[in-house]
């Protein structure tokens, strides 16, 4: 029997398999309901808000509308940018990644942003997806390390999500996937530090659909430590 | 993409018995592929606003059902070993075991046919789950190997290794 042969029987046998229609009308009563909640959501969530206001304004006034937003933005990032980044500290602003899938990268600072940035790329290549967003900082454990980067993107996947941990010690990376994590310590995952011990930098929390990634905003690498080693248990139990 | 009802209940008809497929060959159990196939549509609506264009929602659909398989296998591996349990799981290749002994009493070239393709079915069915879907997606779905490959997070080498290891297995088994 060749292979055309083969691929023909199990054709033929797999076209005797279809979905119960049972099955699929409630699942589309399933979606119905899922789809009700969403837009639920967004109509009350602050971006709706908003969305739904910009649409009722028209012409001259809705220009006016996003021209004060944009200013509103990039004085918030002006003063991120200015007050951020002293050495020996971790003052790096808590955010929020409201996304299905995160993927984290540390390096050291010798290396470029684009370096950093490319092997994210690459990383998620690999895996099939497309990068939507990207955020980068740059931060100092103590005054002895070299600086690192800490390069976080979000992708488009059905994959809860992913995170890297690196050793800054030991220069290795290890990946955990999102799925394992959260069946140790139920909703939250946590990274930043792995068996052997190395810097600490992250903590990650997933609720539902939401990614939460804190960033030790404004404590010291001693304390930061601490609170990891804390954490460590409930992912390494 | 298009998030209205009548957008969703289009793609679920659409793809029905793709993700179908994918879900029974993967875990050869009706029961657990029933819950993977609404997980997989319900999770599609959370995710239906970053899909771009139909190539993409095919392999987003295609990628959830692994996925989905794989939590169930996860949460199988948590859950005791009950007798019910194992029926459950293995009831549907028992059924089809049992039907091939019935009809091979006799002899028919179509019956023959069908025979010799539910022979096929219970040898992959023998094999490991990574296995089985690989051949389904590039048998079935025309999915080429390196895509193939990419979804179940393997290497195209090793996804061609095992590929050709299944179709000798298939064929011994077949042809005895």
């Amino acid at each position: 029997m060749n292979d055309r042969e083969l691929e023909q029987l199990y054709r033929q046998a797999m076209d005797g398999e279809s979905a119960p229609d049972g099955l699929v009308s409630d699942t589309m009563a399933l979606m119905h309901q899922e789809l009700e909640k969403q837009q639920a959501k967004k109509a009350t969530s602050v971006g709706g808000r908003v969305r739904a206001w910009l649409g009722g304004l028209h012409g001259q006034r809705r220009g006016y509308a996003w021209g004060f937003g944009g200013l509103a933005v990039a004085a918030v990032l002006l003063c991120v940018l200015t007050l951020g980044g002293s050495p020996d500290t971790l003052t790096l602003t808590p955010f929020t990644y409201q996304t299905d899938s995160v993927m984290a990268l540390v390096s050291r600072g010798e290396n470029s942003l684009t370096d950093v940035e490319s092997e994210l790329d690459a990383k998620l290549q690999l895996a099939g997806c497309t990068r939507t967003d990207f955020f980068f900082a740059q931060a100092l454990l103590s005054s002895n390390e070299p600086a690192m980067w800490l390069a976080v993107a979000s992708y488009d996947s059905p994959e809860p999500f992913e995170v890297t941990i690196a050793n800054f010690q030991t220069q290795t990376y290890r990946t955990l996937a999102g799925g394992q994590a959260a069946r140790l310590n139920g909703l939250s995952v946590y990274a930043g530090q792995d068996e052997a011990g190395g810097d600490v930098f992250a903590v990650w929390q997933q609720e539902e659909r939401y990614v939460q990634v804190r960033l030790f905003g404004e404590c010291d690498a001693a304390a930061a430590a601490a609170r990891m080693k804390a954490l460590l248990p409930l992912i390494h139990p | 993409m298009d998030v209205s009802r009548q957008a969703m209940d289009d793609i679920c008809k659409r793809y029905k018995d793709m993700v179908w497929r994918v879900a029974i060959s993967r875990c050869q159990n009706r029961a657990d592929a029933e819950d993977v196939f609404q997980n997989v549509f319900v999770r599609l609506v959370k995710s239906i606003r970053k899909i771009e264009d139909e190539e993409h929602l095919k392999y987003w659909l295609l990628r959830a059902t692994v996925n989905c398989c794989n939590d169930v296998f996860k949460a199988r591996t948590r859950a005791p070993d009950s007798l019910e349990s194992k029926r459950e799981q293995y009831g549907d290749s028992l059924k089809l075991a049992e039907q091939s002994r019935e009809e091979s009493n006799s002899f028919d070239p179509e019956q023959a046919q069908t025979r010799t393709g539910e022979q096929v079915m219970q040898a992959l069915a023998r094999m490991p789950e990574d296995t089985r879907t690989l051949f389904h997606l590039v048998y079935y779905e025309q999915l080429p190997v390196k895509r193939a490959a990419t979804l179940l997070h393997m290497s195209e080498g090793t996804a061609k290794t095992r590929l050709s290891r299944a179709r000798d297995k298939l064929r011994k088994e077949v042809s005895v």
